[in-house]
């Protein structure tokens, strides 16, 4: 149950997420539409830095807007996160460092590969603790395991809309070659073991309900307690 | 030794079998797909029953039929184009026959998993996960055939990465919908002990 501070307080933490996230972004695009953005130099399109400001301004909003209409709420350690992702991507696009910088896409493809298995660990637990009585993902070695399987697959998932969005465009904006799918598989890879290992040594003193607890979802979850 | 072990070991044995063929032959991703299947059974013989066993048997059986598949008859030398690369429609083909191993795989990480970290899956867990393991398994595959062929190979052409993606995401999606129906409709869940009948108050 949620206290009427409380509520009040993370409503006013998502508007102003909903306001200056995609502000921030759409300022961002700014720099590459008026064609002084460093990364048109270091070789990408402007239109697709542009395209990508944008597109992660709508993509920004989502979690404030679920968490407005009383559907979903994050922690806040995952937002940090998961925001932190988000802008670590689009200023470092548009500053070149994907061009420039040889490793700086597979940095940040581990990075976004962890924050993909995060997510995937929060609803396995959250799975684990709605479940019916006879459904378990069991001991922390189970868990761990299918972790892993299911974490893998968002890598090829990825690398499968990259190339579905080339084809619908008919250019190669999203794939740069084997050699950067291979080594996006890889710092996939690299990413799911992380968490993985992060995982078992967490659920060795604590429970998926422990993870589960600080997520709310549906709007049962949203009812203010009566004080 | 009891008979689940029996199984076990013997189907840890073709999938040895099928990852030095893999591995001779270069062939990444049914490498990988052994390796998981040597996993899975080196972790059957710990618990299971035979009857759970059948399933990793069947994975790996499977695992062998379809490298020697791949590197001889399906090999891509054989589905060449008029410009000397593989056709659209090897990659189509290649990304079946190797998902083909995948099915039995996925259904037998449930029950060793299940077997020895007390886990119990449902039909729903069944269907919503499938795919996606199904899909993750092949994922180090690739990894594994960028380092045998390099990145100028076509072998790490995007386009057959695309294909064999796809096949598996198809072939896992229709599997994950036929076993959890019939799973569903059988009222059975995997369990440490195997596939069990729920009660009927359950």
């Amino acid at each position: 149950m949620l206290t009427a501070e409380q509520d009040a307080r993370e409503r006013r933490a998502a508007w102003a997420m909903l306001v200056l996230c995609p502000l921030s972004f759409l300022g961002i695009s700014v720099f590459s539409f008026i064609g002084v953005a460093p990364g048109i130099e270091a070789g990408h399109d402007a239109i697709y830095l542009e395209a990508t400001c944008f597109a992660w301004a709508i993509v920004s909003m989502l979690l404030p807007i679920l968490r407005l209409a009383r559907l979903v709420s994050m922690p806040p350690s995952f937002l940090l996160v998961v925001y932190g992702n988000m802008y670590f991507y689009v200023i470092s696009l548009n500053l070149g460092y994907y061009m420039s910088i040889s490793w700086w896409g597979d940095m940040g493809h581990v990075i976004s590969s962890t924050i993909v298995s995060l997510t995937v660990f929060i609803a396995l637990c959250i799975m684990e603790c709605h479940s019916p009585p006879h459904v378990t993902f069991g001991r922390r070695y189970g868990m761990v395991a299918m972790l892993f399987l299911v974490a893998l697959s968002f890598g090829g998932i990825w690398e499968m809309m990259e190339g579905f969005a080339d084809f619908a465009g008919g250019n190669s904006y999203m794939v740069y070659g084997a050699s950067d799918t291979m080594g996006d598989l890889t710092a996939d890879l690299l990413g799911v073991a992380i968490v993985c290992i992060c995982a078992y040594v967490y659920l060795g003193k604590h429970t998926p309900e422990d993870i589960s607890s600080t997520v709310r979802f549906g709007r049962a979850a949203f009812e203010i307690e009566d004080r | 030794m009891n008979s689940g072990r029996v199984v076990a070991v013997a189907s840890a044995l073709l999938a040895v079998l099928s990852l030095i063929i893999a591995w001779i032959e270069c062939e990444g991703i049914m490498a990988i797909i052994s390796l998981f299947a040597l996993a899975f059974g080196s972790a059957a013989s710990k618990r299971c029953s035979a009857r759970t066993c059948i399933y990793i048997m069947t994975a790996s059986a499977l695992c062998l039929v379809c490298t020697i598949l791949s590197v001889t008859v399906l090999s891509q030398g054989n589905f060449l184009g008029p410009d000397g690369d593989p056709s659209t429609a090897w990659f189509v083909i290649i990304g079946l026959v190797h998902s083909i191993p995948v099915i039995p795989l996925t259904f037998s990480s449930y029950t060793i998993i299940a077997s020895v970290s007390a886990a119990s899956y449902n039909w729903a867990m069944v269907r919503g996960l499938s795919p996606f393991i199904g899909m993750g398994m092949e994922v180090p595959g690739f990894v594994l055939e960028y380092f045998f062929e390099g990145s100028d190979n076509w072998m790490t052409d995007n386009g057959y990465i695309l294909y064999h993606f796809l096949m598996t995401a198809i072939v896992m999606i229709v599997f994950s919908y036929v076993v959890s129906e019939a799973m569903r409709d059988a009222r059975v869940i995997v369990n440490e002990n195997g596939v069990e009948v729920l009660d009927a108050d359950s």
